[in-house]
């Protein structure tokens, strides 16, 4: 795993709403020209770490920019948001090189999507959102590293006749503390949806990570997953997955039958 | 406070007794972990320890567990800033009971911030039930109990980081270097002023371990008062600080720059300062030795 030890400037967020507030209605072109790596009122933090360079902002506004015409910005992302979601996430985990506790600050991730790359929040959530724009957790970008720290970094990588984690399961993971972040939880909840991928699906996998997540969750009142063995832990998954299979084709039925 | 109902016996609440965490100082000297760490940053790695005393056979009893049950003590050590789960310690509770287990607990600043929460938990991880009511699975939470610090305090810090000199190609005998960017003066102080560190000195090392002694007490005074000197002087020949007005709640790199004069030469305008940097440049340094109290 990578270990961080950059700072990255932070933009307060009354300079962040008032920029959000001024980007509101301005074009993708024009929101692409303002983009910039400096910023008057923000400023790494105090101690903790050195401030990113002028060279390593460049890097990040140029990647996150190539990502997202490799995923065809300017055009609008119809279909899969993935295309550039999660190579963007670990693209951003591994160059960004930020300590972890700054990466969860808002004013580093409201400096990101607001001074060096405007344009991108619009591009990937047309509607604007501030939650998506200021740097909050559901922020266009922090949720993308958030997910490369717990997950990845390689978000794009899945065992053969499975596929990568969809937004719904991502969501489903890291919008839950006590799932997200603690990243052997995480990475084995993912592994045992994966596994049930491999042997044959009858429904849809993020369905049933939703259930997964909801049972791993009420079984964790309980028991400690961290004082399981990776084997014992791996059976707690399967016997939770195979429960929640069992469920959701038994909802299919009845709803059919109903039908 | 949600309280966890768990589907088996657990242990009355006398037969575990929390000790109450300890901070390790670089000191060696354990003091009771306070609500707030105000001197934390990314960079303090927390040392902290506890004394957990377990009664085995009133657990195990209650439990209706065999008595030989394997009982773990984990710490898990959470931070609402990041929402970082750590499983920070783990120690096997011995057959011997009553026993009171000493748990350590070393946790890095970068992945930490804002309330750090520590859960201590007694499991049975290998739990032999004796009941239908038993906890029969591994990693059966028998007990656990939760303490909190608050991490980072709300005043302000000095724009600090450490760098091993000679590993950057700087005079490995200096002991720190002072950055000032004035060419905008409008940029925020924090990011335009760095005090950088070597770290590579031992000197140097012992005062960022925080290691407390006359030596480093003096050496602390000394980078207080070359860092004020080198700030002075720079807002002395500045024009751009010299032309502003005072204003306490000033976060650029001139405002701030201007304000210290302000706060070291109280009577005096940067008119006169400039004058006695050509002719009297010794009554600016007695002053900042003053200030700055750079003797004890």
């Amino acid at each position: 795993m990578m270990s961080g030890r950059l700072l990255y400037p932070r933009l307060p967020r009354s300079t962040a709403q008032q920029i959000y507030a001024e980007q509101k209605d301005a074009s993708l072109d024009d929101l692409y020209s303002m983009g910039a790596l400096h910023h008057p009122d923000a400023a790494p933090g105090a101690t903790g770490g050195h401030p990113a360079p002028h060279e390593k902002l460049l890097e990040v506004q140029a990647t996150i920019r190539r990502i997202a015409a490799e995923a065809g910005y300017p055009a609008p992302l119809s279909g899969s948001t993935q295309r550039f979601d999660r190579p963007c996430g670990t693209a951003l985990y591994e160059i960004m090189e930020i300590v972890p506790a700054d990466a969860a600050r808002e004013g580093v991730w409201s400096f990101l999507s607001l001074v060096v790359v405007p344009e991108i929040g619009p591009w990937r959530f047309p509607s604007r959102a501030e939650e998506r724009l200021l740097g909050r957790p559901r922020n266009v970008l922090r949720r993308l590293w958030w997910r490369a720290w717990a997950l990845g970094p390689d978000l794009t990588w899945a065992p053969e006749n499975c596929e990568p984690l969809g937004e719904d399961e991502f969501v489903n993971i890291m919008e839950r503390p006590s799932l997200g972040g603690n990243r052997r939880t995480a990475q084995s909840l993912r592994d045992a949806l994966w596994r049930a991928e491999k042997s044959g699906l009858d429904i849809p996998r993020s369905e049933l990570m939703r259930q997964l997540a909801r049972r791993l969750r009420a079984a964790r009142s309980h028991i400690l997953l961290d004082a399981l063995t990776d084997s014992e832990l791996t059976a707690l998954l399967d016997e939770l997955t195979e429960e929640s299979v069992h469920d959701l084709q038994g909802l299919r039925t009845t709803t059919t039958h109903q039908d | 406070m949600r309280i966890p109902v768990v589907p088996f016996l657990t242990p009355p609440t006398t037969a575990v007794k929390h000790g109450g965490w300890y901070l390790r100082a670089p000191d060696g000297i354990n003091s009771a972990l306070p609500k707030d760490i105000p001197h934390w940053d990314y960079q303090t790695t927390l040392e902290l320890t506890a004394t957990l005393s377990v009664d085995r056979d009133t657990v195990t009893q209650a439990c209706q567990l065999d008595r030989d049950s394997v009982l773990n003590v984990v710490v898990l050590a959470t931070s609402d800033h990041t929402r970082i789960q750590i499983p920070a310690a783990r120690v096997e509770v011995p057959l011997t009971s009553p026993v009171d287990l000493p748990i350590e607990v070393r946790l890095h600043g970068s992945d930490l911030g804002g309330r750090l929460t520590l859960e201590t938990v007694l499991v049975a991880v290998s739990p032999k039930p004796d009941g239908a009511l038993s906890p029969a699975r591994p990693g059966s939470i028998l007990w656990r109990e939760r303490h909190w610090t608050n991490l980072e305090g709300v005043g302000s810090q000095f724009p600090t980081e450490s760098v091993d000199f000679k590993a950057s190609g700087r005079d490995e005998r200096a002991g720190w270097e002072l950055r000032i960017d004035l060419s905008d003066p409008d940029a925020r102080f924090m990011s335009a002023v760095r005090l950088i560190m070597n770290s590579g000195h031992p000197s140097i090392a012992k005062l960022l371990r925080g290691e407390l002694g006359e030596d480093t007490e003096q050496l602390l005074r000394t980078v207080h008062w070359d860092v004020t000197r080198q700030m002075v002087y720079t807002a002395i020949r500045s024009d751009d600080v010299a032309a502003l007005e005072l204003d306490p709640e000033a976060l650029s790199v001139a405002g701030v720059l201007r304000n210290l004069v302000a706060v070291v030469f109280p009577t005096e305008n940067i008119v006169t300062l400039r004058k006695w940097l050509d002719s009297e440049p010794e009554r600016i340094e007695l002053r900042l030795q003053h200030h700055c109290g750079l003797l004890p």
